[in-house]
């Protein structure tokens, strides 16, 4: 029995072996409304009003504009949906780092100011040094248990792989907080949500929290 | 549960500790150099030697899957340094500020890049596989990029006849295979070496008809030899 409820697919895709069950099913249709969003919404009308001096500022986006962020926003939105049905841990800790650099593009790109950059090159870091345990967390789960297929993994015995498993398990949990918890912070930080580029913010939160979701049923999956 | 194949020596399973010690230390190390540096360039530079610090921990576990695990680790890091140094170009660039710099003339920069190339692509050539494909075409990468060498594409036409000795060479050796099955591994060896030489062969001769086009343009600040 799959901690995310009953499997409806599995894609028999070499060793990697994909599925798809109600929990992951539920998040996958919510990322491709949210990526369906901005795509559908043509033009983007932005006021900044200056209350100090009184001053109205008003822009009219047109999509041609943001080509670069709504590639960008793609893309993230791909590298969790292959976060979301993978069925291998090393896969998901690629798909992450993925997602970690696409998220840092948006929160550069977003509002186009030095402060935002600033802020996204400290993710960039964040990312980098997050790899460490994230690929090393991989690492120990195939030196104590042999396997990294998730459907292998379930089938082990509690207590299988010792402590270098959880071992593996806490610095797991170490990159994936560095490489994707630390996201919306980020966001937050800029004040993407109220700035020009707003919309696309929005896909740096949801794609963060619904990778948290999939990191739950990994650490219930491993023995 | 008993994942170590007996013939693994005990040395070897005990050294496993070790090598994830000193793969997190090497990373720790490089943390606390981030944190205590306040220059971003050396941030991002010191961020490499936690990356070497992933990779010692996946190459620890020194299996045939490790050995595949390591490549899209080291793909992966790459890619994000490029990115986080793109955000950092685009937060820092004045393009008045940039360093120009006269090019060095000394006697090692024009002799060594030859002398590494040949050293890498024979090396790579005799390992065979994937790997040597890698070190050879890190090889001729190296040569390429050391800019102050340009042959003339005339000096570089020979080149082409080496994929034809490679493919040569692999014919001999697959047919070795069925004329004298006792000399099995002398075969193997002719029909790998032939192999790389014959997809390292055509992008030699291909860099060759680049750098021979660059040189007739005329790439102005390209010292003569």
């Amino acid at each position: 029995m799959y901690p995310s409820g009953e499997v409806f697919t599995v894609i028999p895709l070499g060793d990697i072996v994909p599925y798809l069950s109600t929990v992951n099913a539920v998040i996958l249709g919510v990322l491709i409304a949210v990526l369906l969003l901005p795509i559908l919404s043509r033009t983007d009308i932005y006021v900044e009003v200056d209350h100090r001096r009184p001053k109205i500022k008003a822009k009219i986006v047109t999509p041609r504009e943001d080509r670069i962020k709504a590639a960008l926003a793609l893309t993230s939105t791909l590298a969790s949906v292959g976060v979301v049905t993978t069925g291998d841990v090393f896969n998901f800790t690629l798909f992450l780092s993925l997602l970690g650099m696409s998220n840092m593009g948006l929160i550069g790109t977003t509002v186009g100011d030095d402060f935002a950059l600033e802020c996204a090159f400290h993710y960039g870091l964040m990312c980098l040094i997050a790899s460490l345990p994230l690929f090393g967390g991989a690492a120990l789960i195939l030196a104590s248990t042999g396997t990294l297929s998730l459907h292998e993994l379930m089938k082990l015995p509690r207590g299988a792989g010792g402590w270098t498993l959880t071992y593996g398990k806490a610095l797991l949990t170490a990159g994936v907080l560095g490489e994707a918890g630390v996201g919306p912070f980020y966001a937050v930080k800029v004040d993407s949500f109220r700035r020009i580029w707003g919309r696309y913010a929005f896909v740096i939160h949801l794609t963060t929290l619904l990778t948290f979701s999939r990191f739950m049923e990994i650490l219930s999956l491993l023995p | 549960m008993q994942l170590v194949p007996a013939t693994v020596p005990e040395l070897t399973v005990r050294m496993y500790h070790a090598a994830v010690a000193v793969g997190l230390a090497a990373g720790l190390i490089a943390t606390a150099d981030i944190l205590a540096d306040r220059n971003p360039l050396n941030r991002l530079t010191m961020t490499d030697a936690v990356e070497i610090g992933a990779l010692a921990l996946l190459a620890s576990v020194g299996t045939d899957l490790a050995e595949c695990l390591i490549l899209p680790g080291l793909v992966v890091g790459l890619a994000e340094l490029m990115a986080t140094s793109e955000v950092l170009i685009a937060r820092h660039s004045d393009p008045r500020s940039l360093p120009r710099f006269d090019p060095l003339d000394m006697e090692v920069l024009r002799t060594a890049p030859t002398a590494l190339m040949i050293g890498l692509a024979l090396y790579g050539v005799l390992l065979t596989g994937f790997t040597g494909g890698a070190v050879a075409g890190t090889g001729a990468a190296f040569y390429l990029f050391s800019r102050v060498n340009r042959p003339r594409y005339e000096e570089w036409r020979g080149m082409e006849s080496l994929s034809g000795l490679g493919w040569a060479l692999w014919v001999i050796g697959f047919s070795l295979f069925f004329l004298h099955p006792r000399y099995w591994l002398l075969a193997l060896l002719l029909a790998g070496t032939g192999g790389i030489l014959v997809k390292v062969g055509p992008k030699l001769s291909l860099f060759g008809y680049v750098m021979g086009y660059d040189v007739r343009v005329g790439a102005g600040d390209v010292p003569e030899r």
